[in-house]
């Protein structure tokens, strides 16, 4: 019989939905709010890089920046050990403190934000029966104040060193949990936010313990590859280095990721993936097998994937100055799958 | 390997399921622009963690869960309860019982979507999560932070109070369902 109420419902849903008024849902903007609360929210960019956030400010501007090629001296600009604009991964901070079981695991620079992110072992339930999922800690650092917004609201409490420090609630405390928001000495903010089991007054005062023991460090991320030349009209809009092994996947696999625009619409016109040789992608990827347009290659243990996301919608695709991914891919240069053999001389 | 363009992703994703989840959201609160603002509100979560949603191989549930979150603290909000309070008259305003009096004004064989907007807000999630999504106690408990026990007696309640206003034969007995 409750197959009736089920058929019932679904006959009373598409019977409204025929007679239902245009909708007024707004994918775009949906886009746009998502990324001022994620701006307010979780990220920040890096403390002293707003120059390396202008230029690959995705978010706000759209990728109408110049290339990382062409823009050292305004990267380097307040960038602490930044070396010279060519590598776009900061570690961000050092911490005296972290909850047990969290290590640094993703290092990441999207939407117009840098962050680090430590993780667990996979503790918490995901969405499917049975399966967990790491906790997170996510760190940013902001040249600004951040201030919350509607209806979000504040709780002061007290960061070592810092004359300035809150705590920000949710406006409706379902999906966004509190994050902690303090100004360092020097003047820049920095933001950390949790994702764990705990909530509350216990959330908040570990929020405040791990603040207390960080050090601002604007050290530069070494990555596995040298790019002799970034194409034409490219712009960098993220970039990547995730660390499965600190969360248990089997077998490790670091994974570094560069997307770049076309320095007009929004969209990533191209991606530089780099995985080890036989490694399992565990963020997923293109459904199918490659598009002809890509291009990879493997070396030194490494496989370099050169990914041709360009729709052609949006004008010239930057990678046909360089002949298209192939010819990209023949600048990339790997470094191996030993990190001690890794440049934060990235992008040439 | 990945093309790892959140906005495409999203997009594609928020585009091929808009429909689905605007008819969820209507059996939620009744009403179309509520429907809309209600997805809107879900949509931008969804963006907001997407790193996390795309990581889990039920999109749709964690879309779901979301969507009905933001359709209960709504419910939570003080324009919900007031208009809750006004519309039955009185009771618990977090999550009140109809008014007997008012229900019983009601005819019988009152159209489904009258009678869904005379259940309660989790009563009327733990009908429409079981019963239009097909979901599980346990899944349904997941999607609501609540126990499996409290699915269990929102159900009943709640079928029981359709079953008042709606054709008995039409709404399952609880025997076997809970």
């Amino acid at each position: 019989m409750n197959q009736h109420l089920k058929t019932s419902l679904e006959e009373l849903a598409d019977a409204e939905y025929a007679d239902a008024p245009p909708t007024t849902v707004d994918i775009g903007r949906a886009r746009a709010d998502g990324r001022r609360r994620i701006a307010t929210a979780r990220l920040a960019p890096i403390g002293g890089g707003l120059a390396l956030v202008a230029a690959c400010a995705l978010v706000a501007n759209g990728l109408g920046g110049t290339s990382p090629a062409e823009r050292p001296a305004t990267m380097s600009a307040g960038s602490g050990d930044l070396t010279a604009g060519t590598d776009p991964l900061s570690e961000v901070a050092s911490f005296g403190y972290v909850p047990d079981g969290y290590q640094v695991a993703t290092h990441v620079l999207g939407s117009g934000l840098t962050t680090v992110i430590l993780q667990t072992k996979p503790m918490l339930p995901s969405q499917k029966p049975g399966d967990l999922i790491p906790a997170e800690l996510q760190l940013s650092s902001s040249a600004t104040e951040l201030k919350p917004v509607p209806p979000e609201t504040t709780t002061e409490v007290k960061v070592k060193g810092s004359p300035k420090a809150y705590i920000v609630h949710d406006g409706d405390g379902t999906e966004i949990a509190d994050r902690l928001q303090w100004q360092t000495a020097s003047g820049s903010w920095f933001t950390l936010v949790a994702f764990n089991k705990i909530h509350g007054a216990q959330l908040q005062a570990m929020l405040v313990k791990v603040a207390d023991s960080v050090t601002a460090n604007g050290s530069a991320v070494p990555l596995p590859i040298h790019i002799d030349g970034v194409p034409k009209g490219a712009t960098l809009g993220a970039a990547s280095l995730a660390d499965p092994i600190v969360v248990g996947q089997n077998p490790p696999a670091a994974r570094t990721t560069l997307d770049f625009g076309d320095g007009k619409s929004r969209f990533i016109s191209f991606s530089i993936v780099v995985m080890p040789v036989g490694s399992t992608d565990p963020q997923g990827g293109k459904s199918g097998p490659p598009a002809s347009t890509d291009a990879c290659k493997d070396s030194k243990g490494l496989r370099i994937c050169v990914l041709d996301s360009h729709d052609g919608a949006s004008g010239v695709d930057p990678l046909e100055s360089v002949g298209g991914a192939k010819g990209l891919l023949d600048q990339i240069t790997s470094l191996g799958t030993d990190r001690s053999n890794w440049t934060t001389h990235v992008l040439n | 390997m990945a093309t790892p363009d959140r906005d495409a992703e999203f997009t594609e994703y928020a585009s091929a399921r808009q429909a689905w989840l605007r008819r969820v959201a209507y059996l939620l609160c009744g009403d179309w622009h509520r429907a809309d603002d209600l997805v809107q509100s879900t949509i931008t979560k969804l963006y907001t963690h997407w790193h996390r949603a795309r990581r889990v191989d039920n999109i749709d549930g964690y879309a779901r869960r979301t969507l009905v979150n933001t359709y209960l603290a709504e419910q939570r909000s003080g324009w919900a309860k007031w208009t809750v309070l006004h519309r039955f008259g009185g009771g618990h305003a977090a999550d009140p019982e109809p008014d007997p009096a008012a229900l019983g004004d009601l005819a019988l064989g009152l159209d489904l979507k009258t009678a869904l907007a005379k259940l309660p807000p989790r009563q009327r999630a733990t009908v429409v999560l079981r019963f239009y999504c097909d979901l599980s106690v346990e899944q349904t408990a997941q999607i609501m932070s609540c126990s499996t026990g409290t699915v269990k007696s929102q159900s009943t309640r709640g079928l029981a109070t359709l079953r008042t206003l709606l054709d008995p034969n039409l709404i399952p007995a609880m025997e076997g369902l809970l």
